[in-house]
């Protein structure tokens, strides 16, 4: 009845696959190692993204295993819409949740169309926006979904900041969605206008005051029309 | 604290960079949206430009190319209002 191979190394073989479905074979193309995959850099080995996109895929050669959030800056109308990824491509998003990962900016999905063998928790992956990736599959969406001034989100708060927003308000200011209510802060985590109830105002002006640099940062995207980065939710 | 920001109900592209909105304070807006040009995703066509909605909470526009624009935004730039209920 059996074959020369033992079935315990089948079940050895079959753990491998389900655990290691993003490894690439070393046979692989170097320029396949890292390319753009609608609209962001893809790699496959664990290393930082640089601070800026690879100029070209052989350029990010070194950035295996991560999934970087750089944006294709290409000459055909900026980056793509979630709506023209391939339907097998399509990935099931969740809000980011805080305990998630605590140091990064965990974003959950699932990969609806991973391959049968994997199972539910091998096809839910963990994404790190500009950070890194464990996972396999395709991060067209987290590329549309960094693009939008939703700029973070934590316990229930939403974050924007949108491009040019000087009029109204002439300080740095963000837009906080709570609830269905709306209330503008500046930077600093002062409020400007609306009102969100205290304890939710107050978890704003923390996050304000441990975001400082990047909110500076994304505002400073924001007047010039450029792409507003994600800031880490409050921790 | 400011007047409170009216809810957009609907939203129209006649031309290219332009929006109508009707809002929630009774007002039909008019507005040229095309100081916003600058920012990358802004569309480029008229055809991307019509790929417009009116976000969750009607705080904003959203479109497509995933350009965003609040409503204070709009209104800041409206060039003609009139009463939502006159005929367009």
């Amino acid at each position: 009845m059996h074959s020369g191979r033992p079935r315990w190394l089948d079940f050895l073989a079959a753990v491998a696959l389900t655990i290691q479905p993003q490894r690439v074979s070393n046979a692989a193309p170097v320029n396949t190692l890292c390319k753009c995959t609608n609209g962001v850099y893809v790699c496959t080995a664990n290393l930082s993204c640089p601070s800026s996109a690879p100029v070209n895929n052989s350029a990010c050669t070194n950035l295996a295993g991560t999934v970087c959030g750089y944006l294709r800056s290409n000459n055909a109308g900026g980056p793509q819409a979630p709506r023209e990824l391939p339907a097998q491509q399509a990935l099931e998003w969740q809000a980011p949740t805080a305990a998630a990962a605590p140091q990064t900016r965990a974003i959950e999905f699932a990969v609806a169309a991973a391959p049968a063998r994997l199972g539910a928790a091998s096809r839910r992956r963990r994404l790190w926006a500009g950070q890194g990736v464990t996972g396999s599959g395709d991060v067209g969406v987290l590329a549309s979904w960094l693009l939008v001034p939703r700029i973070s989100e934590f316990f229930g708060l939403v974050i924007h900041m949108y491009w040019f927003d000087t009029q109204k308000h002439k300080l740095p200011h963000i837009h906080v969605r709570y609830q269905g209510a709306e209330a503008v802060f500046a930077l600093d985590g002062h409020l400007v206008e609306g009102a969100l109830g205290g304890r939710a105002e107050r978890l704003v002006q923390e996050w304000c005051a441990q975001s400082q640099g990047a909110l500076e940062a994304a505002w400073a995207s924001a007047i010039a029309g450029r792409e507003i980065p994600w800031v880490l939710p409050l921790q | 604290m400011g007047t409170p920001t009216p809810v957009i109900l609907s939203v129209k592209t006649p031309t290219y960079s332009e929006v109508v909105i009707e809002a929630s304070d009774g007002k039909r807006y008019f507005a040229d949206l095309a100081p916003f040009r600058q920012v990358y995703c802004f569309p480029k066509t008229l055809e991307a430009w019509q790929q417009v909605a009116v976000d969750s909470q009607g705080l904003g526009l959203v479109w497509t190319s995933r350009f965003e624009v609040h409503v204070d935004q709009i209104l800041g730039l409206a060039s003609r209002q009139e009463p939502a209920a006159r005929a367009s």
